[in-house]
């Protein structure tokens, strides 16, 4: 086996001599150590610091942006430290985290939970901005791709389409804060409050689409993170395999996906899964050999292809959608509010009736009262009730609870529900206006006639909150009435002077009595199994309006505000679902290669096997034309002891997606790197400028075991052995591949020793040029893996 | 309350008046707001409609008085006694059963009501003969001299209408001020009506279109006001003043320069501004004052004013020093929102302020009467409805809900808001937003609104058919809209039936019809009397767009040259930015398209910043087609305009304009060279 090849010649110092684990065990010292001695034996990688820290960590990923790394732990707490080691927050979110990725301009970081949420957390502070449920299953992988600028020049740039609502519209407003007596989750509020502005203000960026891979072979798409754009089933997707001019159709079976990467002009998709290849043509080809870890392309090219129209749908849409939780929560919270109120109320004057069946009389409160008003008499049941038992203090009490409920309602309804209501219109309004762009949007799924209806809904909603208003400041007007003629009576019993109660109006108190005592108006608006009835009269002004173009369904009056709302709900789901499901069709698999084969038993850890994937711009002086940009993806993964006959061996495969597209494209290639048998594979990850980083650490068994090695090598200057893909003979054909040995005694390319076992995992941090690693003793080591990195490098982000 | 409930109530009344306290305790409301607020929703109207506005304006007067009746207090009402339903029965049958003069009261709010919804469906001369002879058996009942003074106004007596008006005031001397918030109304009724009545005055001047005189009886009122400290009245006046100004400031040439002078020295403006700034310092302070004063109404009737001002003039610093005064020529629709969401809490602030809780005035239990037998019957039979139902007492769509004690100005101011927002929306271009504001409208306060504004609501319901589906079915509508405002004075569906003929003949190539209905403009504008600058400049557009049609370019162009000029004179910059599009036109189709182009480049600019996104948007494709007609090298050129107005025009277009544009897209991509599908 050849090593490597000649290009430099070897370095003449052998490696340092490991500190010794008394040493590694004073941190500062160590560092110093480090640092000097790197300076003066030129030793790779210099030691940034090593810090020992108080929890295993299960995932580690740097920021693309800034200076900030972000753990998990076992425990599933999360981390956000600066280069500095200074700790800037932790939270623990309380789920089980299974992956950790950040946004493209590091301002979120995304984290993946074991229950298939996505959470979104502020880099700022930790806080939760959003937690979306787009799995079933534990979400083993996310990929955060931003779209590259530049990709596209001329025509698309013609289509600069202004989101005019800021034009038009003061700042939306926010979810309604609970003031007052029950909060219970105050907090809460107040977090989503800042979040939905945080947001708004993000989603103005360049395009974006959030990948999230789960163990059951689900794959999601959601731009910005938070528009959910497609979703696709591996184990449904057909994949068609052309060989020697046949065409053979398979598909995946149980396949658990272990690892994602969207191409950076989101032309394609990469993805390494395990599960059982089944060729559907002829289910009794499969064999016990299929099941193994295959790496598939996917075609998502209606992601660059139209990601201006996307971006405008999806930025309309998640707005829209921001606001529909607003109206949610105002709806929710003036019912609690009000059903607050009214219990105090009610509660207080439930007391009358049993007064009056204790002094026996048969007469309801209703004519109690009545009787009062009119001057006749006030029966002792009512006069005990007013003096004793409900007093002039719980009649204030009661009074000042109803008028701030009253403020609340008054308050939620023309600061949250009205203007959230009015913005969703102004919105619908101008996706319905995209949406008749056929040419444009309508092969992204958004729908006319869809969206008409959502329209047409919403106008029914804007005419429900006006009718809501209404009822309240009736109602209310209406108790405040009552309650001060109370308080009058209360007074004239007591014989106090009255001139302090506001006067009131006798024939209010007579409505008040005759339909509120005992009905709640507006609680029947905010309830939705509620029909109301309505009259002739109306029933022919709605349907008079329908010819000046009025709304068509003429029932919605006997539908309350909530149960309007639903409504708008359901037609909303339904109208973002089309784009959902158009998109999501037309992700297709591209190709597929079959890496290597697992035995049913170690199955279950294939998922955790340390792999790669990056795309690389591809150089210019390539076949393809200068204006469409075009990438090469690199794949590198480790192979498990025993697959294929191999033992620790590592394979680097490139150019997959273009072998899979066209003839004329470079061809699939790749090479299988051997490691010292004394040392396994720990880690690897792909690093800027087509280089591998791999973690080596000694076996427990061998003599080294406690020692590690950093390894960073340049794919380039390694052969490449091109392989054919001879399907269906053959599945696993890595092994045709030039296996070269890693020999880390002659020092060839940067290799470093690290005096600690290591374990998982690796952070490389591609625009900062330092890795971070985890020694199983607890302790984090940076190091600088360039010392001349460059700040604007714009090029792959880290891979763990 | 039905005819023999009149009959009936006149032949008691000598026994009722003679029983009921005689001293009147004035009610405390803002009853002025419906004399200000009228102007608001009809000019909110910037478009082309007619000036016919006026007429409705005085209409919300009546409304003002609501409220204000002169409430005897009459501790136990006779018809509330039995409350019960089966009672009341009785006792409407019983035709010996008395009205208490607190009934009165509520019929005479009652009349101001119907007076107020609909002035045509009142006969000027029974009604004022039954207020006679009111009169003569309730002497001491001023307000019937009121409710003539409303009803000589709204059947265009300029004499009668005065004649009421001086003699309210002079008979109630002292006892029915309009204003009486103060906690000692006896001391302020002697003083405090008078600066009232010059207001009233003030505001039936602006009506018959007398600015100068208008102007006479409010300075005067700002004077005494201020003499009198009364500082709700000054809001009113203020308000009162600005809606003059309002109107003035683009319809009339005359009496400014009075006007300024008069103004300035009495409101303290110390240098000369123009119409528009003093517009805005009016409205500012009057919101101010009203906003201290807690005038919920007057506020919220000065904030749809300022969102009418915004929406069509940009706000400029009065004062801006040095290079740090920046000045944005832009309009800022962010504020028509901010205005208008604050002008609608008027319906939710109302009763919050503890203020204005309504005496005991009848009113009431006079709706009750109305609807006790529809009420009753469908009492009976909804309880036997098999469905589970539910009734909501105060829903305003169910029809025997409770009498809201929301008082009809407030719902009114409420709808006004929605209204407005419709206009401003046919501004900024947002056909769907304009549509459903205008359908909440008539959905929601169709109850509450006065035929004129809920024919305005029509008349934008039927254009918006017109242009997005076609003029058959706007025709069916306009049919429909016809039978419902049967009064020939409704001037506004009969514009609109005009211009939809106009727009359907020039469509059709019917120039001779066009013609016809050209001219039938041109004599609805040329009157000498008052006629809105806005009817006049929209009967030159019409006449340019038919030269146009007919192929005489130069005279189109000739009219549409003086329009301009015309607009530019009076500040009219949204409509300079239509007519410069309409001469942009004229010289495309008169095949000098590099003529054009300077043309739709000024309207576009226009456009962009009185954020009129559509008619920007058909200015770039008039652009568009301009480039076009330069020749084929343009294609990129002219593709790439009509790609950037394409989501304005496909959204908010009408048929007509979407049609264009795909067909000039067609065009595009047929001349250039290099196209060749996509």
């Amino acid at each position: 086996l050849s090593l490597f090849p000649p290009v430099r010649p070897p370095k003449k110092t052998s490696p340092k001599k490991p500190p010794t684990k008394q040493q590694a065990a004073m941190a500062e010292e160590q560092m110093e150590e480090a640092s000097s001695s790197a300076a003066a034996s030129g030793t790779p990688f210099q030691l940034q610091f090593d810090k020992p820290i108080p929890f295993q960590i299960k995932l580690a990923e740097w920021n693309p942006e800034k200076d900030l790394l972000a753990m998990v732990t076992d425990d599933s707490k999360v981390l956000l430290h600066r280069f500095n080691w200074q700790r800037l927050w932790t939270i623990s979110p309380g789920k089980c985290i299974t992956s950790i990725c950040w946004s493209p301009d590091g301002k979120i970081v995304a984290l993946g939970t074991e229950d298939g949420f996505v959470l979104l957390h502020d880099v700022e502070n930790g806080k939760m901005l959003r937690s979306i449920k787009s799995h079933d299953v534990a979400i083993i992988c996310l990929n955060w791709a931003e779209d590259e600028p530049l990709s596209r020049t001329d025509k698309e740039d013609l289509l600069s389409y202004e989101d005019r609502t800021t034009r038009f519209f003061p700042p939306a407003p926010v979810m309604p804060r609970i003031g007052g007596l029950n909060s219970g989750d105050t907090g809460l509020a107040d977090e989503n409050e800042e979040a939905i502005q945080a947001f708004s203000s993000a989603s103005c960026q360049r395009f974006n689409i959030l990948c999230t891979g789960d163990k059951d072979g689900c794959i999601c798409f959601s731009i910005f993170g938070i528009f959910p754009i497609g979703k696709i089933n591996i184990n449904k997707v057909p994949i068609h395999v052309q060989s020697s001019g046949k065409r053979t159709s398979y598909r995946l079976q149980d396949v658990s996906i272990s690892k994602v990467s969207l191409s950076r002009n989101l032309h394609q998709l990469v993805l390494l899964c395990s599960g059982k290849l089944i060729n559907t043509d002829n289910l009794s080809l499969s064999n016990d050999l299929s099941v193994g870890v295959h790496c598939l392309h996917l075609d998502t090219s209606i992601f660059s292809n139209r990601k201006n129209e996307l971006h405008q749908v999806s930025q309309q849409a998640s707005s829209i959608q921001d606001l529909v939780e607003v109206v949610r929560a105002s709806i929710s919270m003036m019912s609690k509010q009000w059903s607050n109120a009214m219990n105090l109320f009610h509660e207080k004057f439930s007391a009358l009736p049993s007064l009056l069946t204790a002094h026996g009389m048969e007469s309801s409160s209703e004519d109690e009262f009545m009787s009062l008003l009119f001057g006749t008499h006030t029966s002792p049941a009512l006069h005990q009730f007013l003096v004793s038992s409900l007093g002039e203090a719980g009649l204030k009490r009661i009074a000042k609870t109803i008028e701030s409920a009253g403020r609340e309602l008054r308050i939620v309804v023309s600061e949250h529900l009205q203007p959230a209501v009015e913005i969703i219109s102004f919105r619908l309004a101008e996706l319905r206006g995209l949406a008749r762009w056929r040419s444009r949007f309508q092969n992204i799924g958004l729908d006319e006639k869809l969206m008409d209806g959502v329209t047409e809904r919403v106008g029914m909603l804007v005419v429900q909150v006006e009718r809501f208003s209404r009822v309240a400041a009736t109602v209310l007007y209406l108790f405040q009435n009552f309650l001060s003629w109370v308080l009058k009576c209360v007074k004239i019993l007591l014989s106090e002077p009255t001139d302090q109660v506001p006067s009131t109006n006798s024939e209010l108190v007579v409505i008040f009595l005759k339909f509120l005592l005992d009905k709640d108006p507006i609680k029947q608006l905010l309830e939705t199994d509620q029909i109301f009835e309505w009259d002739i009269d109306t029933a022919k002004h709605v349907e008079h309006l329908v010819v000046f173009g009025g709304f068509t369904d003429t029932k919605f009056l006997e539908r309350s505000l909530a149960k309007q709302f639903s409504e708008l709900e359901e037609s909303l789901k339904e109208a973002f679902l089309m784009p959902f499901t158009t998109v999501s069709s037309q992700i297709h698999c591209q190709g597929l290669l079959p890496l290597y084969p697992v035995t049913s038993s170690d199955a279950l850890s294939s998922t955790s096997t340390p792999a790669s994937i990056a795309f690389y711009k591809q150089d210019k002086d390539s076949q393809h034309n200068a204006s469409s940009y075009s990438s090469t993806d690199y794949i590198c993964f480790k192979i498990p002891d025993g697959s294929l006959n191999l033992r620790n061996f590592v394979a680097v495969i490139k150019d997959f997606c273009n072998s899979c597209s066209t003839s004329n494209t470079p061809s699939l290639s790749g090479f299988l790197l051997h490691i010292p048998v004394e040392y396994e594979c720990v880690d690897l990850s792909l690093y800027k400028d087509n280089q591998v980083v791999l973690l080596l650490s000694g076996k427990s068994s061998s003599e080294n075991a406690g020692r590690s090695w950093m390894v960073m090598l340049q794919t380039e200057n390694l052969s490449f052995s091109q392989f054919s893909r001879t399907f269906p003979a053959n599945y696993y054909n890595l092994q045709e591949l030039e296996a070269l040995e890693l020999q880390l005694d002659t020092d060839y390319g940067k290799v470093r020793s690290v005096p600690h076992p290591l374990s998982t995992p690796l952070a490389v941090s591609a625009s900062r040029g330092v890795a971070c690693i985890f020694s199983s003793r607890r302790h984090a080591l940076v190091y600088i893996l360039d010392e001349d990195e460059d700040e604007d490098e714009d090029e792959g982000s880290e891979m763990e | 309350m039905t005819f023999e409930g009149v009959c009936h109530l006149l032949a008691n009344l000598v026994a009722y008046c003679n029983s009921a306290d005689a001293s009147y305790d004035l009610a405390e409301d803002e009853d002025f707001n419906g004399e200000i607020e009228m102007s608001d929703p009809m000019d909110a109207d910037i478009g082309v409609r007619s000036g016919v506005f006026d007429r409705y304006t005085q209409g919300y007067a009546t409304e003002s008085h609501m409220g204000e009746s002169s409430s005897s207090l009459i501790h136990a009402p006779i018809s509330l006694h039995n409350f019960d339903e089966a009672d009341i029965f009785k006792a409407e049958d019983n035709p010996t059963c008395l009205r208490s003069r607190w009934q009165l009261e509520a019929y005479l709010n009652q009349q101001a009501d119907v007076l107020e919804k609909d002035p045509s469906s009142v006969p000027l001369n029974s009604f004022n003969n039954t207020m006679t002879q009111l009169q003569t058996l309730a002497p001491e009942l001023h307000r019937v001299q009121f409710l003539q003074y409303l009803n000589a106004l709204c059947h265009d007596d300029y004499v009668a209408s005065l004649d009421h008006l001086h003699r309210y005031f002079d008979y109630s001397a002292g006892m029915q001020g309009l204003f009486s918030r103060s906690l000692s109304p006896h001391q302020d009724n002697i003083v405090g009506k008078y600066e009232s009545a010059l207001l009233c005055l003030g505001n039936l001047h602006c009506y018959f279109g007398h600015p100068k005189k208008a102007l006479e009886a409010f300075t005067e009122a700002v004077r005494v006001s201020q003499m009198n400290n009364d500082d709700s009245c000054l809001a009113y006046i203020l308000g009162a003043i600005s809606n003059l100004l309002s109107k003035i400031g683009i319809s009339s040439t005359v009496g400014l320069i009075g006007s300024r002078y008069s103004l300035g020295n009495n409101i303290g403006l110390g240098t000369p501004l123009s119409i528009q700034q003093q517009l805005l310092v009016l409205l500012k302070r009057s919101l101010k004052r009203a906003d201290m004063l807690k005038l919920t109404s007057l506020l919220s009737f000065d904030h749809i004013s300022l969102a009418k001002f915004d929406l069509k003039h940009v706000q400029r610093p009065l004062v801006s020093f040095g290079p740090n005064g920046s000045t944005k020529l832009r309009t800022c629709p962010a504020d028509v929102c901010k205005n208008l969401r604050l002008s609608s809490h008027v319906l939710s602030d109302f009763g919050t302020d503890g203020l204005s809780i309504a005496n005991d005035n009848g009113s009431f239990s006079t709706s009750w009467l109305r609807n006790l037998s529809d009420a009753s019957s469908s009492w009976h039979s909804s309880s036997t409805k098999p469905r589970k139902l539910i009734t909501n007492d105060f829903d305003n769509f169910h029809f025997h809900a409770q009498p809201s004690p929301i008082p009809t100005s407030v719902l009114q101011l409420a709808g006004s808001a929605y209204l407005m927002r419709a206009t401003a929306w046919e501004h900024y271009g947002s056909a769907p937003m304009v549509r459903m504001n205008t359908l909440v409208y008539a959905t929601c306060f169709a109850d509450a609104a006065s035929s004129s504004e809920l024919s305005l609501a029509y008349v934008k319901l039927i254009e918006q058919l017109a242009v997005f589906k076609g003029y058959s079915a706007a025709f069916c509508a306009l049919k429909l809209a016809e039978e419902k405002f049967p009064s020939s004075t409704n001037s506004q569906i009969h514009l609109l039936k005009m211009q939809l003929l106009h727009e359907r003949a020039l469509h059709r190539g019917h120039l001779r019809i066009a013609q016809q209905i050209c001219d039938e403009f041109g004599v609805l504008s040329s009157s000498v009397s008052g006629v809105d600058i806005e009817l006049k400049t929209e009967a030159s557009l019409r006449r340019a767009r038919t030269l146009l049609a007919a192929k005489q370019f130069s005279q189109a162009a000739a009219v549409a040259n003086s329009l301009f000029t015309t607009c530019y004179k009076y500040n009219m910059q949204v409509e300079n930015a239509s007519v410069l599009l309409l001469l942009a036109e004229i010289h495309r189709k008169s095949d000098n398209a590099v003529l054009g182009l300077p043309y739709a480049l000024a309207s576009q600019s226009f456009c962009k910043s009185f954020n009129l996104d559509l008619l920007e948007a058909s200015a770039t494709l008039t652009l568009a087609e301009l480039w076009l007609a330069l020749g084929s090298n343009h294609a990129k050129r002219a593709l790439s305009l009509v790609y950037q107005s394409l989501p304005m025009i496909l959204g908010h277009g009408g048929l007509e304009l979407r049609a264009r544009s795909q067909i000039v897209l067609a065009k595009c991509h047929l001349t250039d060279p290099e196209f060749s599908g996509i």
